[in-house]
């Protein structure tokens, strides 16, 4: 889509339009996909915070309600605070130690910034975009402005020496 | 006209279910590839469980290993069935798009003389 390249000048005020709708239409794409990896990265990030505040020594044999369903909590306790299970994705979980499991999610939370990062460069590069197209669409309103002025003091001038 | 008009649009919303299928296609496949990733780096003694209904039921390391391979495997051949299908629909649009840019050039010569 962007390999082509468009002489903005060239399109009439409807083609502006219809191009610059398009990019807006890509930018609010990609102002999601940030609001999505934002959400995500939080989620991972409470995940780290979590394990953090368990893995505490004076936490050891801490008591605590486990939810059981949404809406039944059964007593516990912790019996060992430096095990974690780690969802890995597809339903699967693996047993990991509080430090290889704030590792895994540190990587992830890593990896969420790097491309956000990638987005938001998108994002910046289309907003530019989206300006300039937006500056086209009044040029080219003031030239349609113009000749049509133009072409009314013809009428008039028409008009009076006839 | 109409009618091949109707097909176009027909053809194009077919299309576009056969990209979303190939997008699913491919988070299934990315979420798959990072668990493989998991697996292989996991010691052997380490447990592993699987999430059924709400309950997380042992399993053993190698079943599971076996499982994400197939399901890789199987995304694999689905992801290639779904591009065929992809071009094919192109090709189909395509060959479309071509008559009606002739019937629409017939009609635009043909309208002057009228």
């Amino acid at each position: 889509m962007s390999s082509q390249k468009i002489d903005l000048t060239k399109l009439n005020p409807e083609q502006l339009t219809a191009v610059k709708q398009q990019f807006d239409q890509e930018l609010q794409h990609f102002t999601q996909s940030l609001q999505a990896l934002s959400m995500a990265k939080g989620k991972f990030v409470e995940c780290i915070d979590d394990i953090k505040t368990v893995s505490q020594a004076e936490n050891k044999g801490q008591k605590l309600l486990v939810p059981a369903s949404a809406s039944l909590y059964i007593p516990g306790k912790i019996v060992d605070n430096k095990k974690f299970m780690v969802d890995i994705g597809t339903g699967y979980y693996v047993e990991k130690s509080a430090d290889a499991a704030i590792l895994f999610y540190q990587k992830k939370v890593d990896k969420l910034n790097k491309e956000s990062v990638q987005i938001q460069d998108i994002i910046k590069e289309k907003t530019q975009y989206s300006l300039t197209i937006e500056a086209q669409i009044r040029q080219a309103a003031i030239r349609q402005h113009e000749v049509m002025s133009k072409q009314q003091q013809q009428q008039q001038k028409e008009a009076t020496t006839a | 006209m109409s009618e091949l008009g109707a097909k176009y649009q027909h053809l194009q919303s077919e299309l576009e279910e056969f990209i979303v299928a190939r997008q699913k296609l491919e988070t299934q496949l990315q979420e798959n590839k990072i668990v493989n990733e998991e697996f292989d780096q996991l010691k052997e003694e380490t447990p592993v469980y699987k999430l059924t209904g709400n309950v997380l039921l042992p399993v053993e390391q190698s079943e599971a290993r076996g499982n994400v391979e197939k399901r890789l495997e199987f995304i694999e051949t689905e992801i290639k069935r779904c591009e065929k299908n992809i071009r094919g629909k192109q090709e189909e649009l395509e060959q479309v798009r071509n008559e009606l840019v002739k019937l629409n050039n017939a009609a635009t010569a043909a309208g002057p003389d009228r």
